[in-house]
């Protein structure tokens, strides 16, 4: 037991630089304190003669002398409206997520969504400052060639093309914020014991966007999707690959329930991860409220 | 606002078929033979919305989230003067708009009515200032969806901005 202490410890300080002078520090007690240059402490301070300097009646930030100034007379305008309200998707590119496919930091054989680019540590989002999920935006969709079922919670018609093109999928998917911090770290969930929660609906303003096919909403009609399909290829100019014979068909086609956060775990569900077991409610009431969105 | 809600809801066509626990997702044939529909355990159903039934879909029945969760408390601190006026794009610059384009716009020649519609930068002073009269959070980048000032929050080919491409080792 021993052996493998001192192993360890002799195998660390192999590792480490060299002692030198630029990673050594002096004991607290003995740092000396920097004497301070009182030569300007006479008199007048280092304030220099009368005037705002020596008085300190500075004028307040934005005043232009009794002139009307520009924070008073530009005319206002809502740019900051709701800003503390309206929901915020960081950007991820589709050629970092290329780049990301390239380095087997992401991988392609499951569904990606916001936890695999999460789990990649490459990628944060912060729930306090509003963010709702991932915007996949279209810089890279021409480098952009891997087959994928993706799962994100707002992007553009340019990266569904981008998407299917080559043979992908793409839903957009909603998650209110108690569920991303879940789908954040998995791992730091399931830990606090907490049964998962059932995903909300989208708010009203977003409910149009996440049922509308266009934009590959998870709450959209899948027969209408299938149209959309078409109908993207048609304007984009590509031929739509058929997925009825592809080897990933089922992966492809995996898709959660609109309450569901985790791949294979109901809502409800406690995840016990040192008794390696997962516990279940039976009772009637628990399944009516973690199996309806009412 | 019931019917604003049945009228954004009517889109929806969602049918949970033969709810079965144990399987993700249950595939249907159709003309091309990988329509799917996944609702394996919820009971999701906003069928029979185009007849109009309002009652059954009121706020207070679906649990969608809430949108106004903030209080003046948990607001972060700004000065009314700039944020009601000024717009920072996050590479530092600040953009205002023109004062007297609503005004007599009958006498005013259509340049100088297009001229006064357009958002112009601040110069470098200015932005200074108006850094100096935000709190640190207020210069975060935001990530609006769908915001039209979106496609100027990068710069590119400029010297002073410079805009890299993320490296992954």
């Amino acid at each position: 037991m021993s052996s493998k202490v001192t192993e360890r410890a002799l195998n660390l300080i192999k590792s480490m630089p060299r002692v030198a002078l630029n990673n050594i520090k002096p004991l607290p007690h003995t740092a000396f304190k920097k004497k301070t240059d009182r030569r300007g402490d006479r008199k007048k301070k280092g304030r220099g003669d009368k005037g705002q300097g020596a008085r300190g009646t500075w004028d307040p930030l934005g005043y232009e002398g009794g002139q009307n100034p520009l924070i008073d007379t530009s005319p206002r305008e809502r740019y900051y409206a709701q800003y503390a309200v309206r929901r915020q998707y960081p950007p991820v590119t589709l050629l970092e997520l290329q780049r990301l496919i390239d380095l087997n930091r992401v991988n392609t054989s499951r569904p990606v969504d916001i936890t695999s680019i999460c789990n990649t540590g490459l990628f944060n989002f912060d729930i306090s400052k509003n963010h709702f999920g991932v915007n996949l935006t279209d810089e890279g969709c021409d480098q952009f060639v891997a087959k994928i079922n993706a799962e994100v919670q707002w992007t553009s018609e340019l990266v569904i093309a981008a998407i299917e093109k080559n043979g992908g999928t793409i839903t957009t998917r909603y998650y209110d914020p108690s569920c991303l911090a879940a789908l954040y770290d998995p791992l730091a969930f399931f830990k606090k014991g907490q049964p998962i929660p059932k995903c909300k609906l989208p708010p009203q303003d977003a409910l149009l966007y996440y049922s509308d096919p266009n934009s590959r909403g998870y709450l959209a009609d899948p027969e209408k999707i299938l149209e959309a399909r078409e109908k993207l290829a048609q304007k984009y100019g590509y031929k739509l690959p058929d997925l009825e014979g592809d080897p990933v068909k089922e992966m492809l086609l995996m898709r959660k329930d609109p309450l569901q956060i985790f791949y294979g775990l109901e809502p409800g569900w406690i995840v016990n991860l040192r008794d390696k077991c997962v516990l279940k409610p039976k009772d009637e009431d628990y399944l009516k409220y973690y199996h309806s969105a009412h | 606002m019931a019917v604003s809600l049945t009228k954004s809801l009517s889109g929806l066509c969602i049918q949970a078929r033969n709810a079965v626990p144990s399987t993700n997702h249950t595939e249907l044939l159709s003309r091309n033979k990988i329509l799917h529909i996944c609702r394996s355990f919820s009971a999701l159903q906003i069928k029979g919305l185009e007849n109009g039934s309002s009652e059954r879909l009121s706020k207070g029945n679906l649990h969608t989230s809430s949108v106004c969760l903030t209080t003046p408390e948990l607001k972060e601190w700004r000065e009314h003067r700039v944020i009601d006026r000024f717009y920072r794009l996050p590479w530092g610059a600040w953009i205002r708009t023109r004062g007297g384009r609503k005004k007599g716009l009958y006498k005013k020649v259509p340049r100088h009515r297009w001229q006064l519609q357009q958002h112009i930068f601040c110069n470098y002073h200015q932005n200074k200032l108006l850094d100096k009269l935000v709190t640190p959070k207020w210069k975060e980048p935001k990530y609006f969806a769908d915001s039209p000032y979106e496609p100027y929050s990068q710069r590119t080919n400029s010297y002073w901005h410079p805009n890299p491409r993320k490296f992954y080792p």
